[in-house]
């Protein structure tokens, strides 16, 4: 980048800046504001920053700033210092001058000399291979949840066989490039399937070490079991994660025995299982009325203790299809809800001095803070194909877990000879995939501000909601909505990046953010 | 940069992309799906104008239209003057939200929006409604200064209004619009022009009075004023119309940066005695001659931009009170080629770094970077465009091959070496136009 090489100190920016550079405006901007302050929001590099009013007022006066010109235009430096207010700056004055003018610059809001700061294009670094295999172990439970894509009422149980998930484990650790691995198991309710569990689990350990790599496992279940198997799962060196939706209340409003008996004790009683057996358990909850956010977060730090949860809001799939309300208010009512967890883990963390780590709010931290994406569905194309695969009870394989029984997306089956390296890179559906899912080829997408924030979204969510995987994020109000809220949050407490807990360690935090 | 950049266009049998098509819909209308049969082999943006609100047809023409194969961006404007029409909406918002090409529904309103507190809420209500059913949604607003310049404390009245008018769009913001604009009330204009034949004077209020060129002008330099006010604090404003004999105001779209309606003004300095040229099979109902009296606001009106009424009449521009063709009588391709327009729109002489243009200020931009495109270049039988966002550029051959070398990989050293130094002023003008981006 010539004189501006990356990790620009303000004082190197000084330095290098001579009086015959041109800056030029950024033209397209995205502008909000609220009393005495300004937002920008430069979309092609996913920047932003927060101004004072008296400084945005400066800036567009000078035409450095232009709101609502899809042109650049451009001035000399030694011209701008003579309209620097005061006419005669004192030396503090044009440090101050060059300080805005530096902010600007590394947020891509400024460009010298034709220079822009950060290069937009190396904004999505997506993997070439996936490193996440999901195995769908069965397509039965032992819960019938209202909201479910799984049929309990399918007499086919639909068990993957020990056969087909060891030639799964082999061919996924042998055959796909990369060193570290994580194999979830998955379902269904996968505990109905231990014998695999086991087997697979056994197997897998084994395979990865004469491979030569970094083994994770992990299993998603209802907790039901939790009770029979938490020691083997111990013994077996499995991460849990556990799907509880909240406080009984709202735990057996959705999921339910096929009886219609809630399952709320039944899976407390596995949740103490597995704490005794020594496993540390992940919980999951998913949201289905927006006002219980706050309520399901204060019942996972009080009731379970947890320090670090997921709420996901409740997807258009299933029989949440007709189960649920889909309204138009449905993305406003779920920001306005989910922003209150903010102040949530704010007084969390005053009351005990540690952050928590709810997912995907220190995702959308991270995302503001850092150039990276740390996690694949956040990504443009996504992480389906590229960071994840999918596999059915029966073998086929799949871009992403969300997909798996979809035949439209299936992309082979693990008895085929070719290799799944081959497989993947000269898969024609997962160049259209990754085509079609880059946030710039969605034509709902473009001109939205926040689109290299987050990307286009779920593509299962696209396909399900709009039947159309070149379609936006049906959720992209919410997202939009978060995003520009926590935006202003950041600017007015720094100490809310906090929030971003365990993504620290995948992101690189860009220097002068603020 | 003629190496480049095709000067005239009076060779050309149709408008360079993009093309936009403003149109009146109504239900009875039984013209219209096949205008827009027409129209979708000339534009590339279609803004759709539901004068009497949003029924199961019209719902059904946006559909056909996101589900066809040239694929237009879509533009919808829904008046908010009925009676309850936020219940009225309502039930189309989803089917619209699912639609893929629909870029933005933008919601009519008047200064009684702003004014009257449930007019306000239930237009609010509806943009947050629409706006979390996923769509991008708009402000227009219809503003009407003559009315209020006759009578004491015009200004003073006309400020007051601004004030309400502003936190209407400071909420609408809020709401989540994400586009905001003003154009003038269609009785604007009857009460400038006293002289109008009595066949077009239908909107011509009938207590019409006069208004002084010096109150309006008064009044649109107040709006201009606050205008740039509100620039200054982020909230960007723009004109999907001009306001006419507003350049007795110190006006133009360039200057003030509102360049992003659809009045693209492409020369900051307009000359007073522009005529067109016109074509030997001219309707008849339009005399060359008068254009010379309008007032021509320096945008695209039928060079980039055309207006359709209710009755099929195709006029340069809503305002406009002349007539190019009835597309119930003749086929567009056949109006279009009845005339020609003077390429002094043409943004040619205004293109940057051109010895014609004012911004030919020579810009040093360092070799070592690359042109990422933010175009998009089409290819129709009678030229090349360069197409970003409502603008567009008609290349040469050469221009073609420089633009389609353009792709992020190639720095521009490579274009100086390959297409000769006067390239990388072209680039350069690129870059100021924002068709691309510089990397490293």
């Amino acid at each position: 980048m010539g004189k501006f090489a990356p990790d620009l100190t303000f004082e190197k920016f000084r330095e290098n800046l001579a009086p015959d550079d041109l800056l030029f405006s950024v033209p397209d901007l995205y502008f909000s504001f609220r009393p005495g302050r300004v937002l920008i929001v430069e979309p092609e590099s996913a920047s932003w920053i927060v101004l004072p009013q008296a400084d945005f007022s400066f800036l567009t006066s000078t035409g450095l700033i232009n709101p609502g010109a899809n042109e650049r235009t451009f001035r000399k430096l030694a011209d701008l210092n003579l309209i620097a207010p005061p006419s005669s700056p004192s030396p503090a004055d044009y440090d101050n001058f060059l300080r805005l003018l530096y902010r600007l610059f590394i947020r891509n809001m400024l460009t010298i000399n034709g220079y822009s700061y950060y290069q937009p294009s190396s904004l999505w670094q997506v993997q070439k291979y996936p490193h996440y295999f999901n195995l769908h172990l069965t397509e039965s439970c032992n819960l019938a949840c209202r909201y479910c894509r799984v049929d309990h009422n399918s007499p086919d149980p639909m068990m993957m066989s020990v056969e087909t998930c060891k030639k799964i484990i082999r061919r996924v650790l042998e055959e796909i490039p990369g060193q570290k691995c994580i194999i979830g198991f998955h379902g269904g309710e996968p505990l109905l399937n231990i014998e695999v569990v086991v087997e697979g689990s056994r197997y897998a350990r084994e395979v990865a070490a004469s491979a030569g790599k970094e083994l994770s496992l992990s299993l998603q279940t209802n907790g039901l079991l939790l009770g029979r198997y938490s020691q083997l799962l111990k013994e077996l060196r499995v991460d849990v994660g556990v799907s509880i939706d909240g406080p009984e209340e709202i735990h057996n409003r959705m999921r339910i025995f096929r009886s219609g008996r809630g399952s709320f004790q039944e899976v407390m009683a596995g949740i103490e299982a597995a704490r005794k057996a020594g496993l540390n358990p992940g919980f999951l909850a998913v949201i289905h009325e927006p006002e219980d956010y706050l309520t399901v977060a204060r019942f996972m730090v009080e009731n379970l203790q947890a320090k670090s949860f997921r709420l996901n809001y409740s997807c258009y799939e299933g029989r949440a299809k007709k189960v649920l309300s889909f309204d138009l208010q449905r993305a406003a009512d779920f920001a306005y809800h989910w922003l209150q967890l903010i102040d949530f883990a704010r007084e969390e963390f005053m009351r005990t001095g540690t952050w928590l780590s709810i997912d995907d709010l220190n995702l959308f931290v991270a995302h503001l803070v850092s150039k990276q994406r740390p996690h694949m569905c956040y990504r443009s194309p996504c992480g389906a194909g590229n960071s994840i695969l999918g596999f059915g009870h029966d073998g086929k394989i799949y871009p992403c877990e969300e997909l798996v029984g979809k035949e439209e997306f299936c992309l082979g089956h693990i008895d085929d000879p070719t290799s799944l390296g081959r497989l993947l890179s000269e898969s024609e559906l997962l160049a259209t995939l990754a085509r079609n899912r880059y946030v710039d080829n969605v034509p709902a997408c473009a001109d939205c501000p926040w689109r290299h924030f987050h990307g286009a979204g779920c593509l299962n969510k696209s396909y399900e909601y709009f039947g159309d995987i070149a379609h936006r994020d049906p959720m992209c109000y919410f997202y939009r909505t978060v995003f520009e809220e926590l935006l202003w949050r950041l600017s007015e407490n720094q100490e809310i990046k906090n929030l971003i807990s365990y993504y620290k360690k995948y992101i690189r935090m860009e220097g002068e953010w603020l | 940069m003629k190496k480049f950049l095709k000067r005239k266009i009076d060779l050309l049998p149709q408008r360079p992309e993009p093309f936009v098509f403003r149109m009146e819909i109504t239900p009875e209308a039984r013209w219209i799906k096949s205008a827009l049969n027409q129209l979708l082999d000339f534009s590339t943006i279609i803004q759709l104008e539901a004068i009497e609100g949003l029924s199961d047809e019209l719902l059904q023409i946006v559909q056909d239209l996101d589900r066809h194969p040239r694929e237009p961006k879509i533009r919808l404007i829904l008046p908010s003057s009925q009676n309850n029409f936020s219940s009225s909406f309502s039930s189309y918002a989803k089917p619209l939200s699912k639609l893929k090409k629909s870029t933005i529904v933008i919601f009519l309103a008047s200064i009684s929006h702003a004014q009257e507190p449930s007019l306000k809420n239930e237009l609010l209500e509806t943009i947050k409604s629409f706006s979390s059913a996923g769509l991008k949604t708009g402000l227009l607003v219809e503003l009407a200064p003559t009315e209020l310049a006759s009578g004491i404390e015009t200004e003073a009245r006309f400020k007051a209004q601004l004030l309400a008018l502003e936190e209407l769009i400071a909420c609408a913001a809020h709401a989540g619009a994400l586009e905001m604009a003003l154009r003038p009330s269609l009785s604007y204009i009857p009460r400038l022009r006293p002289n109008f034949s009595e066949k077009t004077s239908k909107h011509r209020p009938t207590e019409a009075t006069d208004v002084s060129v010096s109150t309006l002008a008064s009044l649109l330099s107040c709006l201009l004023s606050w205008i740039n006010e509100l620039k200054a604090r982020g909230l960007v404003l723009s004109f999907e119309e001009c306001f006419p004999l507003a350049s007795s105001a110190p006006y133009s779209h360039l200057t003030q940066g509102l360049n992003k309606g659809f009045s693209l003004n492409l020369n900051p300095n307009p000359e007073p005695n522009f005529k067109l040229n016109l074509g030997p099979n001219l309707n008849p109902n339009l005399d060359p001659n008068n254009f010379t009296n309008w007032p021509m606001p320096n945008c695209r009106q039928a060079f980039g931009s055309c207006f359709i009424d209710r009755n099929g009449l195709i006029k340069p521009c809503r305002l406009s009170e002349y007539i190019l063709g009835d597309l119930k009588e003749k086929q567009l391709k056949d109006i279009f080629s009845s005339f020609i327009f003077s390429d002094r729109h043409y943004c040619f002489s205004s293109f940057p770094a051109t010895s014609s243009s004012s911004l030919n200020t020579p810009v040093r931009l360092d070799s070592g970077l690359k042109p990422v495109p933010l175009f998009q270049l089409l290819h129709r039988n009678w030229g090349s465009t360069l197409v970003h966002g409502y603008d567009s550029l008609l290349l040469s051959h050469k221009g073609v091959r420089l633009a389609r070398s353009i792709d992020g990989r190639h720095n521009l050293r490579w274009f100086k070496k390959k297409f000769g130094a006067k390239a990388l002023s072209f680039i350069c003008g690129l870059f100021l136009k924002g068709y691309i981006r510089l990397e490293e």
